[in-house]
């Protein structure tokens, strides 16, 4: 205890001042440590907090955009397979529709071609009964002219003296009027 | 004017021998549409039945002329000389009949044959 009192004194070391200079440390610790410390503390626990999160938000953006590119590759993909079936269907109901309007546009022309052949030929009958009927009328014309040059007045009575011995012996036949 | 009394005046106008002006004035003015078509309808058959046309081409003599009336008693006999229609021959209308020998009858019977 001596010794310790010899070393302290050697020092300079003074028992009250040292007390209270621990007194006024620890009094200033406290203070800072509210007023100072533990706002700044504070601080920065919300900042890297702020980051944190912010890094986070980031993560989960970067993922999202990930997840929305293959979303959309597949998306792509799909679309661009039902394209190719739409495109290849489309191409064999145009085939299929040609070839329908084809078949249907020759049997078309076919039915005119015969129709027309028909029409044609009734023309044609209808034609030669008409030549045929003026041909005969011709003729009567004709042969009733040349008749009447060639028969003379005495050829003319004789037949008529034996028409009416043949209607007077009842050798005829009546028409009605 | 009624069926019966139309059909008596075209009887009686044709033994008179014919319509002459004054009947033919009295029917214009009294007889309707109808009653015109009538009477000369019935005047037209009330001739017929009444007289016999003989159409004939050539020269006609008493002797066929005579055969002729024999053929149609108490009918009066009408000739005329038609070369252009009968050509040769003879045709007679009496009533709704015609007796037709003549040559142009035949040659139209002919070709009516051959006719399409």
């Amino acid at each position: 205890m001596e010794i310790l009192t010899n070393i302290i004194n050697l020092f300079g070391l003074e028992t009250k001042l040292f007390i209270a200079q621990v007194v006024n440390f620890i009094v200033l610790l406290c203070i800072l440590k509210i007023f100072l410390y533990e706002p700044i503390a504070k601080t920065l626990q919300e900042r890297k907090n702020k980051i944190r999160q912010g890094l986070d938000d980031a993560e989960n953006a970067k993922k999202a955009l990930a997840d929305a590119e293959n979303q959309k590759t597949a998306v792509l993909k799909e679309a661009k397979i039902d394209a190719g079936k739409i495109l290849e269907n489309t191409k064999i109901s145009c085939e299929s529709l040609k070839r329908k309007s084809a078949e249907d546009a020759k049997k078309q022309a076919e039915e005119i071609l015969a129709n027309a052949q028909k029409q044609a030929e009734n023309e044609f009958e209808k034609a030669g009964q008409k030549i045929g009927n003026m041909s005969v009328d011709l003729s009567e014309e004709i042969v009733t002219k040349i008749l009447s040059e060639i028969f003379t007045q005495e050829d003319k009575t004789k037949i008529l003296a034996r028409a009416v011995e043949k209607i007077a012996n009842g050798g005829y036949g009546k028409a009605t009027n | 004017m009624e069926k019966q009394q139309i059909k008596q005046l075209a009887l009686s106008i044709l033994e008179d021998g014919g319509v002459s002006q004054e009947s033919c004035d009295w029917i214009i003015n009294n007889l309707s549409k109808n009653d015109l078509k009538l009477f000369i309808s019935c005047f037209r058959s009330a001739f017929k039945d009444k007289n016999v046309t003989v159409r004939y081409a050539g020269n006609l003599s008493e002797t066929i002329k005579e055969k002729i009336s024999g053929m149609f008693p108490g009918k009066n006999i009408i000739y005329v000389l038609s070369d252009k229609e009968v050509l040769a021959g003879i045709k007679m209308e009496f009533g709704d009949y015609i007796l037709d020998y003549s040559v142009t009858s035949m040659i139209i019977k002919i070709l009516k044959g051959i006719r399409i």
